[in-house]
This record gives structure tokens, sequence and C-alpha cells, in this order.
């Protein structure tokens, strides 16, 4: 089952973690939830994908719209990716011109230059 | 009784396709394939699905395990071949969608070692070779 946890909501950013697959299902199922933690919020964001071992085009395609949103809104994404086949298809499917992967929260916080 | 290693999909549904690419997974664990070739039976499971009732408003999709890692995918919807370039886009309905299907037949074509395609009896034929 595909979940979706606010793990921190300070003033500074918002860091949200997904668990279980992003496959069709996974985004039927999270979709909705973590478009608006994050687009409620209107703070930059780490989405933390430590705990998806699985991602297909429709889950790219979720955080592609988040990203688009968010910049719309002058805000940025920062997509935390330590699983290696899931870090593999966003590399290869070329995403950091759209939002930055890296391997940790820290990481993803430097990205946005959140101190 | 159906076979253990055909899946006859009737919806574009997460639910169902979830359920027949986690059996995929299991016959591959259980026949000793890598963890590479599982996590590669299940993008191109998931995209070629997809791709057949989102973009070929395919009715049904079977999915078969063949022996020697091939995975082959019947499809009724419109004639569409993989392998024979980027795809024709004009009846989609933006340009998200224009990027989802592209997306979606880059990593089919990234994950599997082998694409062979032909049209017969109204039907798409699609058959892939899993990495080892």
């Amino acid at each position: 089952m595909t979940q979706v946890a606010l793990l921190e909501a300070s003033e500074a950013y918002t860091h949200v973690a997904v668990q279980g697959r992003l496959d069709a299902a996974g985004v039927e199922a999270v979709d909705f939830t973590l478009t608006s933690q994050i687009e409620a919020r209107g703070k930059p964001t780490v989405i933390d994908l430590s705990g998806v071992d699985f991602i297909a085009s429709l889950g790219i395609a979720m955080l592609v719209r988040i990203a688009r949103d968010m910049r719309e809104n002058g805000l940025r994404i920062a997509v935390v990716a330590a699983n290696q086949p899931v870090r593999g298809v966003l590399e290869m499917m070329k995403m950091e011109p759209l939002f930055p992967v890296v391997g940790t929260r820290d990481e993803a916080l430097r990205a946005l230059g959140v101190p | 009784m159906s076979d253990p290693w055909v899946w006859r999909l009737e919806s574009a549904d997460g639910a169902p396709l979830r359920r027949a690419s986690d059996a995929l997974d299991a016959l591959l664990a259980e026949r000793g394939l890598s963890d590479a070739s599982r996590f590669a039976a299940r993008m191109i499971s998931e995209e070629v699905v997809l791709n057949a009732f989102e973009h070929g408003k395919a009715r049904t999709v079977v999915m078969e395990l063949n022996p020697e890692r091939r995975l082959s995918f019947v499809d009724d919807g419109s004639p569409f071949d993989p392998t024979a370039g980027p795809p024709s886009l004009s009846d989609a309905r933006d340009a998200d969608e224009v990027r989802l299907r592209i997306r979606g037949l880059q990593l089919v074509h990234r994950f599997a070692l082998n694409l062979e395609y032909r049209r017969q009896d109204d039907r798409n034929h699609l058959t892939v070779v899993l990495p080892e």
C-alpha cells in the first residue's frame, strides 16, 4: 500500500515522505493527499522517496506536475531518492531541470537554499 | 482455471494491474531472476498495459510470461508499433499526455533487452526480452 506522511512542517519548508510503489495504483492512492499537503503549505518542499521501491511514468508525471505548480508560485521542490533503482529512473528521465534528485534530506535542503 | 503465467486485464485501473505485476514478480522470483530483471518486468508491464488502455483505447490486454525471459502482450487497441520510432500523438488531449506517453515508451525501451512487434488479427502483439 502506498502512503504519504507529513514529516516536518516548519516556517521554512515542508518535508513529506512517500512509502510504497509509485505505479498506477500508488499514484491513485497518494496523488490528492500529497499534492494538497504540499500546495496548501506553500513552502519549499522536500519529497522523500526513500521508502519508494518502484516508480513508473505516472509517478514521474505526478512529481513533474507538482514541481510545475510550485514553480508558478515561485517555489521549488527537491526529491530524495535513496533507493538506487528509483534514483536511476529519475536520472534516466532527466528530471534535474525541474527538480534536484539527491540522496538525503540535508542535501535536499541545501539544494532548496533552506538554511 | 487459467494458467498462472497469463494475465487478462480489462481496464487501466491500477489495482488489477498491480495484482498482475505482483503475481508476475513472484513467478520471476521463483524462476531465480535477478532484482534488476524483476524491476524491468514491473516497469515494462506497467507502461505497456497503461499505454494500450489509455492511448490505444484497448478493451483487453493479455500479458504472458514465456520461457527464456520473454514477456508478451496482446491487445485489441488501435495499431501501435513501439519499435517504429516516436508514436503518432495527434489524438493526444494535451502536452502533458504527449510527455507521459513518450516517457512511458522511453522506459520500455530502456528496460527491455529486445522488442518485437507485429499486428495480427486486428491486435497488437508485442514481445520483450527481460534483462538477466
